[in-house]
């Protein structure tokens, strides 16, 4: 046996004689508080500092007022930053009850709250309109909001969806951003989704660091080259330039894009997941008692057939929510209501944003008609 | 599943919990099972395979013990080291070799259907086949005894901190590991978790952020300029480094936190002074490996210099392909065969002596550009874009210097990074079983770690695998 080396592999026959059979229950006891004092405890403190101090109210304040602006940062951080301004938004104490605008880009892009609120207040209704717009929110997401919608100080949530919104495809971008992970589970979203993305939207909900890590990281780099500046507008695009260009550009995108997936499958008489988030954000309103408004968003007629929508039937899905609307007892404005704005093209930056023009025109219209219905509601 | 995955994070609480529970066999079988579910987790029938290659090198182990006469356990050994050989060449190069067949046979010109196989490539293949036939070919050897248990055996190739991207770890030190380890020790925990978050600072945040721009030059080698290419392939080298680096660190710390020393895979690799110190700081296992395994039987450098040519390069021919079965490897092999072959060579003449007194930053900076032709080798997909690179690098043209404003930035950051670099070989190079946080008070430590967590979280970039997983 000369030949074997110092470090032989030579287990003794009993295995009763190893040392590891001789850890009792204060060794075990001694690995778990060494596992608890060196891991778990880091990861508690950095839940702390996450959520209490990066994500304390007066620093959620700071970060939503130097949010950066669309250009140049990615659709992630965009959607990371608009998130933000929601829950920045939900904590803040606003003076009259808020009236609460959500749906996708194109809520984010064609409501004027400033716009709306002069008229209001011109017209004696003392609300606060709020823009909520989120990019391509789909209705399975609604529940997940619960917190930041269904607050004391909300009076009315008025959901402006296009028709893509009811689909069975979870936003690829924004999955682990916008999270709730009992609403998830709940309404069995998780059936359409990779198990990463559910744990991702775990840790993105339970740390503040890691849902808004993108804000973050761009707002150190702009406090690095000393460039940070208040958000200038609220906007995807900067108002004021020529829509023409933009607008034809933008068309070019590949047809197995995930939004011509979401336009599919929301043209279905099946129950899909954002049908079903739907009902479920109606029911939850209804407990809440805040009153819910339907509308359709102002879609232009020259992208009615565009790569994403072709094919695709608007009138069932309209129809489609028309009667979840009426069977709730829920107010809805039409699309018909909105033809005029659809039909002139010069209103839109792209196939589905509206331009400067299109948002004043489209928010004087909500401004003048949103008052009395919520009243009747 | 990935390190960087989320479910990874609960995989590990659990497993951690279940290594400062249990005891005895049970904690190996915990191991041992655990590992599988994770390695089931990449594509779940690839276990058989694992499995299949623990069972094979195990009773292999056990036939070579028990054959008498040294042609029986010739032939055992070739039977147990063809079995693992075949698995891993049928999954990583069959494809690859019928394809080549046909092409050669379609520019003769001979036209045959032959049906080319595709399999997935399972995870990590390479590194648990080199692991499990470093036990058969020691046995063999005699250097060592088999192991009587199945079930430890089984744990050592599966072990899954190691499992799919290394370090390479060999039987003789894993294995007499398993009856004395001690997991969740406050010293080892502490020097792990240290090492756990130097290599996802590695990986998360350099190598995921230089990730899209060494892709975006790649991607559109003829569109950029001979500066703009270099500064590629310079970034390239920083991220396969931090990327491979950063998996081994991580690797490393979590086998520590367990009990378990795994090997260091890395020593500062870019500041060797020669080809040959590198791969004695480059991956340091497979180097290893490679030089105990296929280049020393085959003779080594102690035999007629014709002989030890064809050593050199059939080693590094093998190098080459065992990173994957693409031509541009199997000159990058060939390539790192041929300077350390001349390097050797030189060091023996006069040149070689005057070489050795030039300033010590000029020999790392000269071993650190032929590094980066390599690595412009390594990181092109295919032959063509290995050409379109190595002339952007080498040929003057007109637009050489394009676009250098755009890449002072990034590089001067690279370069704060490399002096960081230097600087961490000085003050860490013989500390790496010392922990650096172990004298600190608790608090502090919870400080440090719970700011280095967030700094990783908030800094990291847009999450991409861990380069090593395809090999």
């Amino acid at each position: 046996m000369a030949f074997y080396k110092r470090n032989d592999v030579r287990p003794p026959k009993k295995s009763s004689q190893r040392p590891w059979d001789r850890d009792g229950f204060e060794i075990r006891f001694r690995r778990l508080s060494i596992l608890i004092a060196e891991i778990m405890a880091p990861l508690f403190f950095v839940s702390f500092v996450s959520n209490f101090v990066v994500g304390s109210p007066w620093m959620l304040e700071k970060l939503d007022r130097y949010r950066p602006g669309r250009p140049g940062i990615s659709t992630t951080t965009n959607v990371e930053k608009q998130m933000l301004h929601i829950e920045a938004d939900a904590r803040l104490n606003h003076a009259t009850p808020k009236v609460i605008f959500i749906g996708t880009s194109s809520v984010v892009n064609g409501i004027d709250v400033n716009l709306i609120k002069a008229m209001w207040h011109e017209n004696g209704f003392a609300r606060t309109p709020v823009n909520y717009g989120l990019t391509g929110l789909m209705a399975y997401e609604l529940p997940f909001l619960k917190k930041h919608l269904m607050t004391p100080e909300v009076e009315a949530i008025v959901f402006l969806y296009n028709t893509f919104c009811f689909s069975d495809v979870i936003h690829p971008q924004a999955a682990s951003i916008r999270f709730n992970t009992y609403e998830f589970i709940r309404n069995s979203v998780w059936r359409k989704a990779s198990p990463d993305q559910f744990f991702k939207g775990i840790w993105s909900e339970v740390l503040f660091v890691v849902r808004y890590r993108g804000v973050l990281k761009e707002l150190l780099y702009r406090l690095s080259k000393g460039r940070l500046e208040e958000l200038a507008y609220a906007y995807d695009f900067e108002p004021g330039r020529p829509a023409r260009g933009l607008r034809e550009r933008r068309m070019e995108k590949p047809a197995n894009h995930w939004l011509r997936n979401a336009y599919v499958t929301s043209d279905t008489d099946r129950d899909t997941i954002s049908y079903r988030g739907f009902r479920r954000f109606l029911d939850l309103s209804e407990a809440a008692r805040k009153n819910v408004v339907i509308a359709a968003m102002p879609v232009p007629d020259f992208a009615r057939t565009n790569r994403f929508r072709v094919g695709v039937n608007h009138d069932r899905i309209d129809a489609r929510i028309e009667k979840i609307a009426q069977s709730r007892g829920l107010l809805m404005i039409e699309r018909k209501l909105v033809r005029a704005i659809e039909r002139d093209d010069n209103l839109f930056w792209d196939r589905i944003h509206l331009h400067d023009g299109g948002r004043t025109l489209f928010s004087m219209w909500l401004a003048m008609t949103l008052p009395e219905l919520i009243r009747r509601n | 599943v990935s390190f960087l995955e989320p479910v990874f994070f609960c995989f590990l609480s659990f497993f951690f919990l279940g290594a400062a529970m249990l005891r005895g066999k049970s904690r190996i079988w915990f191991y041992t099972l655990m590992s599988y579910v994770f390695y089931s987790a990449a594509y779940p029938p690839y276990v058989v395979l694992l499995a299949l290659i623990s069972v094979i090198n195990f009773y292999s182990g056990h036939a070579l013990d028990k054959a008498r006469g040294s042609a029986t356990r010739r032939l055992v050994v070739v039977l147990g080291v063809a079995g693992s050989l075949l698995l891993l060449g049928y999954f990583k190069y069959a494809g690859w070799l019928v394809q080549s067949i046909v092409s050669i046979l379609f520019m003769l010109p001979i036209d045959v259907k032959i049906p080319i196989p595709r399999p997935a490539l399972p995870v990590g293949i390479s590194f648990f086949t080199f692991q499990a036939l470093s036990y058969t070919i020691d046995i063999y050897r005699k250097q060592i005894e088999p192991n009587r248990s199945l079930l430890e055996f089984t744990c050592f190739v599966a072990f899954f901190p190691q499992l799919v991207a290394g370090p390479i770890v060999r039987s003789r030190e894993f294995l007499p590991q398993i009856p004395d380890h001690q997991p969740l020790l406050r010293a080892d925990t502490v020097r792990g978790l240290e090492l756990v978050l130097i290599g996802y600072f590695k990986k998360c945040v350099i190598a995921d952020n230089l990730a899209p721009l060494v892709d975006r030059i790649f991607w559109q080698v003829n569109g950029v300029c001979g500066l703009v290419m270099w500064f590629g392939v310079f970034c390239f080298a920083v991220q396969i480094f931090c990327d491979f680096g950063g998996y081994s660190d991580i690797a490393r710390g979590l086998g520590r936190i367990l009990g378990f020393k795994i090997p260091v895979n890395f020593r500062w690799p870019y500041l060797s002074e020669s080809i040959q110190e590198f791969w004695r700081r480059w991956h340091i296992t497979l180097s290893f490996w490679i030089r105990d395994y296929i280049y020393i039987p085959l003779g080594g450098s102690r035999v007629a210099f014709s002989r030890y040519l064809f050593n050199m390069m059939i080693t590094w021919l093998l190098c080459g392909l065992w990173h994957g079965a693409n031509i541009t490897f199997i000159l990058w092999g060939l390539y790192h065969g041929f300077l350390l072959t001349a390097g050797r060579l030189i060091t023996r003449t006069r040149m070689g002596r005057i070489w050795d007194l030039a300033p010590r930053l000029i020999r790392i900076s000269w071993t650190f550009l032929l590094v980066l032709i390599g690595w412009a080798l390594f990181r092109s997909p295919d032959l063509l874009t290995a050409r379109t690179v190595l002339s952007k690098m080498f040929l003057p043209t007109a637009g050489f210097f394009c676009h250098w404003e755009q890449i002072v930035v990034p590089l001067t950051l690279l370069s704060l990074a490399g002096f960081v670099h230097m600087l961490s070989s000085h003050l860490a190079w013989d500390v790496d079983h010392k922990s650096l946080m172990i004298g600190a008070p608790w608090a502090t430590r919870l400080l440090l770690i719970g700011a280095a967590i967030i700094l990783i979280i908030v800094f990291a970039g847009q999450q991409e695998n861990f380069i090593y997983f395809a090999f």
